[in-house]
């Protein structure tokens, strides 16, 4: 078994990420730097960047990018572990628990949105019942979840897709190994607090780290949900490029793929880092692939 | 004195048809191993979370020193337990995993120091504190597993199969450890295995368990001496089981009467059972006569299947010499590797020979010379055998 | 109980508006109609796009599993130098964010004639699928022993019929877990079908948000429903294939 039929093995799919993802992405810091300029009056450069950068609507996108994809994924851990925690043990009903807990992973974000948008909104069902039980009088009365600028509904929409992928990770981790370890550290003297703090916490977070890279990526990066559940300032990151890419304007073109490419900056660096850390977790013992 | 006690603990699972651990009455006295054996699936690990308190029993009571402990949570039994993988908690170092339990007990960090130091020193590990579990190997991981178990001074530490994924050299060691540490600190322990070797070699006193029952509570040796049923016998490498009939303290069967001392008076049908080493050749003019009708070459001894008075006999003899199909010996049986057993409701006649050709053939037994023609259904009428 | 409310209740007013004809703000329930789904099966465009849905993302499934198997079953099979990297490599696509390549993708696509293709949308679709299905399939192969390929070769099977009669028969499972997921990633796309596809490749997703600009959530909510049901199948398949292994969907949190 060759190291040289393993590469033969993987090139294909290689090939197809190197010619079709990355180098779209070369392409697009290229173009960023107007180095194929439509309009030929301008020179090849970093000004797209500082352009960015110096505007406040930007640096608004940023913040407001990075504090939903921040928040949704707290939240979204939160909530997997208390549910999974919740579901560790058995209980009539509990097959059924699991199959719904499951139900959302799959479900494509824009129809998350989509309901979000019809139960939450100030015309929204919740809105509706509220008004029939006489609690509120108009849709003006109910706090605005959806299209506030705060970013609320996007946040619920993400946490609704978010806790199930974080928490299924979670719950299948307790019910296999982890429910040994914790069987372990009760005889030897810990209780249910402290085995929680000292062993299913410290055992749990690679897992949850894992998973938390890809929510926060798609939560600073997605498109449809702020697209149906944001306000109009300010804007997420990714449609505030979209918009720029779009515009009538083909100078404003290099300052579309200077935001795609801080987007794609952060979340790299993002992922640089956690691998940095999983691997500090790795030397730790926590994954024992390493056993000689 | 009785350290712990199980009243008819039971344990029957959710949505399981029966019992998983069936009204185990059980006392351990203090300073002791016990060793709980059995085939897998028994309910011998069942029964140690029970202890511990990992699983809530059904029914029934677990008491330590006199009083019941179903209400303590497991973390404040003072029962440790050592599980069948080492599960050092892979985010800690090797000191910070023995010294987990007093951390739990609130115990200072210099004292905490102090003891996992002399607990590596205990399991012959001194060095290796600052190691991840991962940089150990199997032996070594439960070996920590074990001192961390240890370092708490539980009153009672729990062993379930702890050495069963060990090599059997390591295994070996192990156990010199396991009672090296019973002997000097005088913890009670209770061991979980379904190695007999491993049980003889560790136990004050066996409880064997099948199906969720236990079958015989008694010191090793008796396992080998006195089974109590046919299944105990079985386990014990018991091999042969004729059926006999006892009344009163005679048994009778196709190879004659028997009588041992210790013998419980029952009158009824019984099973006789003959290890395979009872058998030694003798001259011809004494014993049973017998037919080789398969030989199998162990190195040390060989083992022979023969036929002799209707039964079919299995039986180890040294190997000087190899005796060949058909060919005729005489044997006589060691009385101490013979035993009368209950037959637990096996009654089937494996020992009888069905012949293909009946036809009556010459034995000797007993010194007196006679023909007599066995028959399936009547087990000949024999003079007693020997009777010491 | 938050669990349920969760999920079942954003499904609630779905439901509801999809068999709505008008439901104007306080009313609590609509005006019962099956115009929105009449219009679903009777409108030429929604019935097109839910073709063009099918035809992409089953194009897209077959072209990611016929280019990422190899690769699967080296990641799955054999250590290598290397190997994490390669991994975190192929994840790449799931991480980044669609956003961040489409752009460039489309400058890229423009120069191959592929923008505003089927072929280009499919090739588009599949960068972003493989990663679900490599590591879908990879983690297949870690559960399965090469030597029962190894016993087939030596019984005499040559290479087409181990992979038929052995491999395919033994990975079965897996494999459609990870051809289900890849499907379903690519039925979500959004963005880079608007990008790369314009409108020449209309799928689902760009019709709902067509449905949700023009305001009528009778009918965006009816195309939803419509739109989650190969979902629904592969909640259904993956909880029968994997309960076997525990937790149900031990295997979608593989990918």
């Amino acid at each position: 078994m060759s190291d040289r039929k393993t590469w033969i093995m993987l090139m294909p799919a290689l090939l197809v990420i190197v010619a079709f993802f990355i180098a779209p992405l070369v392409y697009s810091f290229l173009l960023s730097l107007n180095f194929f300029s439509i309009t030929s009056n301008t020179t090849v450069g970093f000004q797209a960047y500082a352009s960015i950068l110096g505007s406040k609507s930007f640096i608004d996108s940023l913040a407001f990018s990075l504090t939903i994809a921040a928040v949704s994924t707290v939240v979204s851990i939160a909530v997997a572990i208390v549910v999974s925690m919740a579901l560790r043990r058995t209980f009539i009903g509990r097959k059924l628990a699991l199959f719904v807990y499951q139900f959302n992973i799959p479900v494509p974000h824009l129809v998350v949105a989509i309901s979000v948008l019809l139960l939450l909104s100030q015309t929204g069902l919740v809105s509706r019942m509220l008004f029939a039980l006489g609690i509120i009088s108009a849709p003006s009365d109910f706090p605005m979840i959806v299209f506030d600028q705060s970013g609320l509904g996007i946040i619920i929409a993400f946490v609704l897709k978010f806790f199930p992928f974080i928490g299924i990770a979670v719950l299948s981790l307790l019910l296999t190994t982890i429910d040994d370890y914790e069987m372990q550290a009760a005889t030897l003297g810990a209780g249910p607090l402290r085995r929680f703090v000292y062993v299913l916490l410290p055992m749990m977070m690679p897992s949850i780290l894992f998973s938390s890279i890809l929510v926060f990526a798609y939560a600073f990066g997605s498109y449809e949900v702020p697209f149906l559940l944001g306000s109009t300032y300010p804007k997420a990151l990714s449609i505030l490029s979209y918009q720029e890419f779009t515009d009538i304007d083909l100078n404003s073109r290099p300052q579309a793929l200077a935001i795609a490419n801080m987007i794609t900056l952060v979340v790299v660096a993002m992922v640089i880092l956690a691998y940095m850390q999983l691997n500090a977790m790795n030397r730790m013992g926590v994954r024992k692939d390493g056993e000689a | 004195m009785t350290f712990m006690e199980l009243r008819s603990l039971t344990k029957r699972y959710e949505g399981a048809k029966t019992e998983c651990v069936k009204a185990v009455d059980l006392k351990v006295d203090e300073g002791q191993i016990v060793v709980l054996l059995g085939p897998s699936g028994c309910g011998k690990t069942t029964t140690m979370k029970m202890i511990a308190g990992l699983i809530e029993p059904t029914s029934g009571d677990v008491l330590i020193e006199g009083r019941s402990v179903l209400s303590t949570p497991a973390e404040k039994r003072d029962v440790s337990m050592v599980f069948q993988k080492p599960l050092l908690f892979p985010h800690m170092t090797v000191a910070q995993n023995i010294g987990f339990g007093l951390k739990m007990r609130g115990v200072p960090k210099d004292v905490i120091e102090r003891k996992v130091k002399e607990m590596l020193e205990l399991v012959k590990l001194e060095g290796y504190g600052g190691r991840r579990a991962n940089q150990l190997s199997g032996g070594q991981e439960q070996r920590v597993s074990l001192a961390r178990a240890l370092i708490v001074e539980p009153k009672l530490l729990l062993l379930d199969e702890p050495l069963s994924a060990l090599d059997a050299e390591l295994r070996l060691e192990m156990r010199e450890l396991i009672r090296e540490i019973n002997r000097r600190y005088r913890i009670t322990m209770m061991f979980v295995t379904h190695d007999q070797q491993e049980a003889v070699m560790l136990a004050d006193r066996i409880a064997l368990m099948v199906d969720g029952e236990i079958v015989q509570y008694d010191g090793p040796s008796a396992f080998y001496t006195r089974p109590r049923t046919r299944r105990v016998a079985e386990f014990f490498g018991w091999t042969n089981f004729v059926p006999a009939i006892q009344k009163g303290r005679t048994i009778t069967c196709c190879l004659g009467e028997f009588t041992f001392p210790g013998l419980e008076e029952h009158d009824g049908p019984i099973c006789l059972t003959i290890r395979p080493e009872a058998a030694v050749l003798c001259p011809e003019d004494q014993g049973y006569r017998a037919v080789v009708r398969k030989a199998v070459y162990m190195g040390t001894r060989i083992d022979y299947e023969v036929e002799c008075l209707g039964s079919r006999l299995g039986i180890s003899l040294d190997s000087e010499r190899m005796y060949e199909k058909g060919e005729e010996i005489h044997i006589k049986l060691i009385p101490s590797k013979i035993w009368a057993v209950k037959c637990d409701g096996k009654t089937v006649c494996d020992n009888r020979v069905v012949w293909e050709n009946p036809a009556p053939f010459k034995t000797t037994s007993g010194g007196a010379g006679e023909t007599i023609a066995p028959s399936v259904l009547d087990p000949p009428k024999l003079p007693s055998e020997q009777s010491p | 109980m938050f669990l349920y409310a969760a999920v079942v209740l954003p499904v609630i007013p779905i439901v509801m508006w999809s068999f709505s004809f008008r439901w104007a703000y306080p009313r609590l329930v609509p005006e019962w109609s099956s115009r929105a789904w009449d219009y679903v099966f009777g409108q030429q465009n929604i019935v097109d796009a839910i073709i063009t849905s099918i035809a992409v993302s089953t194009a897209v499934t077959a072209l990611s599993l016929v280019l990422g198997y190899t690769a699967a079953k080296a990641l799955g099979t054999r250590e290598f130098k290397g190997k994490t990297a390669v991994e975190i490599f192929i994840l790449l696509p799931a991480i980044v964010p669609v956003i961040s390549a489409v752009m460039g993708m489309q400058g890229i696509f423009t120069r191959l004639y592929l923008t505003d293709t089927f072929l280009g949308v499919v090739i588009g679709h599949t960068v972003f699928t493989m990663p679900y299905m490599i590591m879908g399939l990879s983690s297949v192969f870690r559960n399965y022993n090469m030597e029962y390929e190894q016993a087939a070769r030596t019984l005499g099977a040559d290479r087409w019929s181990v992979l038929m009669e052995v491999t395919v028969p033994a990975i079965f499972p897996g494999l459609v877990v990870a051809c289900l997921f890849a499907f379903v990633v690519s039925w979500s796309q959004y963005l880079l079908t608007l990008m790369i596809g314009g409108t020449a490749v209309e799928t689902l997703p760009m019709l709902l948000f067509a449905l949700m600009g023009s305001g009528d959530y009778a009918v965006a909510s009816a195309v939803s429903i419509v739109f989650i049901l190969p979902v629904l199948i592969l909640l259904v398949l993956t909880s029968r294939f994997l309960t076997t292994n525990g937790v149900a969907s031990g295997g979608i949190n593989q990918i």
